[in-house]
């Protein structure tokens, strides 16, 4: 294969990292902001949204995809802070409160998801997609007619003024920023959220550590081969949910670190966007539906999080109305996930393209040589 | 245990799949470090022994077996082939069951790492153990010495040689400690001749060290030099069990073939005389899954009935597959003097090519249909027959010439039916693979793929079939291209007879040579290739 | 999941898992108690048939918090997590020496008033449950309270931009 060929190829396979780097670097002087401005803004945001990324790697793995069914885990994570807030625990305990509320419910939910996909295999990122939808409807008959009727409520400042569900904006300022400020270090201009930086860190630690073990092999193996796997013996549709719940889990505590960082929550439509714009940060950042590390987490919220933050500005700068940003960033959002699935799908089809141009040739060559000897003798 | 008593022994094993009998009475023994050659055609019953041997869930859902098992002196009856290899028999199978982006390493020891417990093992159970690499490394370098080759432990599989994929298979089954009895379904079909006998060296390594083989192979070669006692399988019996010494390729070749011939309609057949060159295919390959095509020349005549044989898996599906655009596929088809569009079904079907295919259910058939509709169908959407002009803008079907037209065929083909509005999925499957072929008749085809066409109908239904094609062709002089597995079938009513090995035609015969001619050409024994080109 | 406890590691691990059972439930029940937030408004204000009276300036600190000052009539809040409390009070007559006690407040109450002179006064009890008229105002909310009349209105209301991106 020539030179330029190949460069092709780098440049396809790196095709939606690029495209974003030469966006920002465009918007940024657009902007007006200083880079010290970027640089803490871009530290509030990898303490925000790494957590939840990452929840999309083990599924990955296990070759299921992108998570969609992610936001299952942050509709748990936010039964949990509104449980909570109307027992009025404060700080980090309030948040590890939610947590453990949260876990058990994001581990049921976990299994129901991964149970359906398993019933179908090769489109478990749409399945996922529309569960969410359902339990979404789910999630809102629970918060919005139970919560206060059935479910006993006690803090009445947290219903609706009707006497029975959860208010739509619900004020988080008892749990506000109390991860992010238990160990908040200055250093130079810059404030680092360390504690939450220590929970994303012990959080990559296991994902390393986690790959290393028998569960984390098999997770591989069946990401891999499904069928080869099943007659090794390894139990797949079983290590399929486990990854599931496992992202589905950490997609709880993911959210929870998200809002403690927002201070506030929009009760029905916070978890709308959760999934999508995890599954476009590490798309950004140059993973695909098989294949996705630590890296292209953290490289993608940086590059999908520089993108949003700089683009209204740009937008208002340029055209005079930050509304262009705005929809400059909805549009990129969506656009990021259907140009890699696109281009997932065309590198596949290239592939095969390819194993097939070598299939021929050694069919032809092997033929000709049969037929050299032939003639030889 | 002593040396002489047998490590596997079966005994009177007979099995059959809602009363048709697949294996019968079939015994014999296997020593500890013996290696048996298991030779037969395609459906005599190899697979199915070995499913039996292997306690597959079909055999259990199919009614069980008759006889008995004995491994290690205990009789077995294995649930499922992981019991099997508890008890320690191993199978490699036909195609590749590795895992391409994982290492050699990895494979070999695929569901059977070393671990090293930790503290997580006690909430979540032993598979948060860590894996033990090194260990691991190990375990499958010892492997891999066992069997006596070079391989490098830390390569990706995706990148090997297919030789090397193949040891590797082989090295994850001797890797099982208890390893006693491996079976080797196929292992030198995807190999060069140098990569085979590295690899039959490598078995007779294994044999040496007292683990037992049963290989399988359509390779009479091969077969003959490495196993020590052959047993050839013929329609489900065990027809032949002897020392590999006392037999040659072309013994073998016959018994495996050789029954009881039907051969009524040879002499019609020798004298036809054939028009010139209609049809040519060339440098014709097929990326079809289990059946690829690499490079397939043959011309067929004018009216003549040209047959494909071969065994499973070698191509032969893959050619009218390929042919009618249902694969992709490249190369150049030659009909009628014009070259022929490859991937485009319709276009094939607008020049008046046809096609029966050998997935009736699928494919072929409209199940939940009535078989005026199937009958119709194509050459509705082809030929526009069947339509009716209204206002001369819309056109719409016309049910009462439909009706006409399969009324017509459930005569001329004898359909069992109660009428043309019965769901075609009623039928039986003989009777359904006739609807197939009226399906393709009402194309009025110039020429007509037929791909397997007894394929699951019984004794009766064959021969009705194999008659209505034979009919077709001698009436309207359509010429035909068939594909089967069934040599016989193909000899009954073939002009001229190609079989493909390999995914290219290994030579082509007329119906009445020897039987033996056709057995080596499957067998892939190349030096009988020029004999058959020169008969 | 199957649980048999034939060996010996299977009984360890049984005993494991049971325990981290219950050390789940702990914790939650500790966060619950140990997290929980409470308002207590410290009044220093007379009696109404002057059976005590306010101090005369004093510093209130509760759990070494930062400490307020209080005339006479004054009131002011303290937020506390937890039912166990300790209240120092210094006055500003220098005379009377400094005034320490501990206080627990009911777990379900979300905002107490503390009296100081009642307490000061012994006179039990000097913590009393606080339901304010203007409860929902002293929730401080970004939004009015609103309510909405069908699924429309609810996402008219709720459509926040930037509410992800967090401009």
């Amino acid at each position: 294969m020539s030179g330029k060929n190949k460069l092709g190829r780098v440049l396809a396979d790196n095709a939606v990292v690029i495209l974003f780097i030469l966006l920002s670097v465009i918007a940024i002087p657009f902007s007006g902001f200083s880079v010290q401005n970027i640089l803490q803004e871009m530290f509030t945001r990898l303490g925000r949204n790494s957590f939840l990324v990452l929840a999309l790697l083990l599924p990955i793995y296990a070759g299921m995809g992108l998570n969609f069914g992610m936001t299952l885990g942050a509709m748990a994570g936010q039964i949990g802070l509104i449980m909570a807030i109307d027992w009025g625990i404060a700080g980090w305990r309030g948040l590890v409160f939610a947590a453990l509320v949260g876990t058990p419910l994001s581990i049921l939910l976990g299994w129901i998801c991964g149970a359906v996909m398993n019933r179908a295999k090769g489109r478990e990122m749409v399945t996922g997609y529309i569960l969410a939808f359902f339990m979404n409807g789910v999630y809102m008959f629970l918060v919005l007619f139970t919560m206060g009727a059935v479910i006993p409520v006690r803090s009445a400042t947290i219903l609706l003024t009707r006497g029975y569900g959860i208010r739509n904006t619900l004020n988080l300022d008892l749990v506000r920023a109390s991860l992010d400020k238990l160990l908040m270090l200055r250093i130079g201009p810059f404030f680092i959220p360390v504690a939450t930086y220590l929970v994303i860190a012990v959080l990559c630690v296991f994902i390393v550590w986690f790959k290393k073990t028998k569960l984390g092999q098999d997770m591989r193996a069946v990401g891999h081969d499904l069928v080869v796997a099943d007659s090794a013996g390894i139990p797949v549709e079983r290590t399929r949910i486990i990854a599931v719940v496992i992202s589905t889990v950490l997609a709880c505590y993911g959210q929870i670190i998200f809002l403690q960082n927002m201070g506030n929550m929009a009760t029905y439509n916070a978890h709308d966007q959760t999934g999508f714009f995890a599954v476009a940060a590490i798309l950004v950042g140059g993973a695909s539906v098989k294949k996705a590390s630590l890296l292209n987490a953290f490289l993608g919220i940086f590059l999908l999080h520089l993108m949003f933050y700089v683009s209204p500005r740009a937008g208002q700068n340029l055209f005079g109305s930050a509304m262009i940003g705005e929809y400059f960033r909805q549009f990129v959002g969506y656009g990021v996930i259907a140009l890699s699935l696109v281009l997932y799908a065309w590198k596949t089809r290239r592939d095969a393209v390819f194993a097939r141009e070598v299939l021929k040739n050694n069919g032809s060559s092997g033929h000709s040589d049969a037929a050299k000897e032939g003639a030889a003798k | 245990m002593g040396q002489d008593s047998p490590l596997l022994s079966i005994q009177h094993v007979s099995k059959d799949f809602y009363g048709n009998v697949v294996l019968q009475d079939v015994s014999f023994d296997i020593k500890p470090g013996e290696i048996i050659g298991l030779v037969g055609e395609n459906g005599a019953g190899k697979t199915t022994l070995m499913r039996i041997l292997f306690g597959m869930p079909v055999i259990t859902e199919t009614g069980g077996y008759q006889g008995k098992i004995v491994f290690d002196g205990h009789e077995t009856n294995f649930s499922s082939p992981f019991d099997a290899l508890d008890a320690g028999i191993g199978m490699v199978h036909q195609e590749f069951s590795l895992i391409s982006g994982f290492t050699t390493t990895e494979n070999i020891l695929l569901n059977n790492e070393s671990m090293k417990p930790n503290f997580l093992n006690e909430v979540f159970g032993d598979r948060m153990s860590f894996l033990d690499r090194s260990d691991m490394k190990q375990r499958a370098v010892k492997a891999i010495q066992k069997l006596g080759v070079k391989l490098n432990p830390d390569m990706l599989i995706s990148e090997m040689p297919i030789g090397h994929r193949q040891f590797t298979e082989i090295a994850r089954e001797i890797n099982r400690e208890k390893i006693k009895l491996l079976v080797l379904d196929e292992p030198t079909a995807v190999l060069t001749e140098s990569e085979a006998e590295v690899l039959l060296t490598s078995l007779r390594n294994l044999a040496a060290k007292g683990i037992s083989i049963i290989f399988i192979s359509h390779r009479l070669q091969e077969v003959l030099s490495v196993a020590d006692t052959i047993v050839v399988l013929r329609d489900g019996k065990a027809v032949k069990n002897l020392p590999s010494k006392e037999c040659s390729i072309r013994d073998i070749a016959s018994w495996m073939v050789g029954r009881s011939m039907t051969s009524e309609s040879d002499a019609e057949v020798a004298n036809r005389k054939l028009a010139d060159e209609y049809f040519r295919v060339e440098h014709l390959w097929v990326d079809m899954p289990g059946e690829t095509v690499k490079d397939v020349n043959f011309t067929v005549n004018k009216g003549e009935i040209f047959g494909i044989g071969g065994l499973a898996g070698q191509g032969k599906l893959g050619i009218s597959n390929g042919i009618m655009g249902l694969y992709p596929g490249g190369g150049k088809v030659i009909f009628d003097g014009k070259e022929a569009p490859l991937n485009d079904p319709r276009k094939v079907l607008e020049i008046g090519f046809a096609f029966v295919s050998e997935d009736r259910r699928g494919v072929g058939l409209l199940l939940d249909e009535s078989l005026e509709w199937n009958i119709a169908f194509t050459s509705m959407q082809i030929k526009n027959s069947h339509l009716k002009k209204m206002l001369k803008l819309v056109k719409i079907r016309d049910d009462a010439s439909m009706r006409k037209l399969t009324e017509e065929y459930i005569k001329l083909l004898d359909i069992k039916c109660t009428g043309p509005s019965q769901k075609a999925k009623e039928l039986s499957g003989g009777n359904q693979q006739k609807i197939c072929l009226a399906k393709a008749f009402a194309m009025k085809p110039s020429i007509l793929f037929v791909s397997e066409p007894t394929r699951g109908i019984d004794v009766g239904a064959k021969k009705l079939v194999l008659d209505t094609l034979i009919r077709y062709n001698r009436e309207y002089g359509t010429t035909i291209v068939i594909v089967s597995s069934e040599l016989e079938e193909l000899r009954s009513l073939c002009d001229r007879i190609a079989i493909i090995d390999e995914g290219s035609v290994a030579g082509i015969l007329e119906p009445t040579a020897p039987l033996e001619e056709f057995g080596m050409l499957m067998s892939g024994a190349f030096e009988s290739n020029k004999e058959a080109s020169h008969a | 999941m199957k649980i048999s406890l034939k060996t010996p590691k299977e009984k360890r691990r049984f005993l494991i898992r049971i325990a981290l059972v219950l050390l789940y439930f702990c914790v939650t029940i500790f966060v619950l108690f140990n997290g929980r937030g409470h308002t207590i408004l410290i009044d220093n204000k007379d009696a109404d048939d002057l059976s005590y009276e306010a101090v005369d300036g004093m510093e209130v600190s509760i759990d070494s918090q930062e400490s307020a000052e209080y005339w006479p009539g004054d009131r002011d809040k303290a937020v506390v997590r937890g039912q166990k409390h300790k209240i120092r009070i210094s006055f500003f007559d220098e005379e009377i020496p400094e005034f320490e006690a501990t206080f627990t407040v009911p777990f379900s109450v979300d905002m107490l008033i503390l009296s100081v002179p009642k307490m000061l006064a012994g006179i039990e009890p000097f913590i009393e449950t606080f339901v304010a008229p203007d409860f929902v105002d002293t929730f401080e909310k970004e939004e009015s309270a609103e309510s909405f009349d069908s699924f429309e209105d609810m996402y008219d209301g709720l459509q926040q931009e930037d509410y992800y991106i967090g401009s």
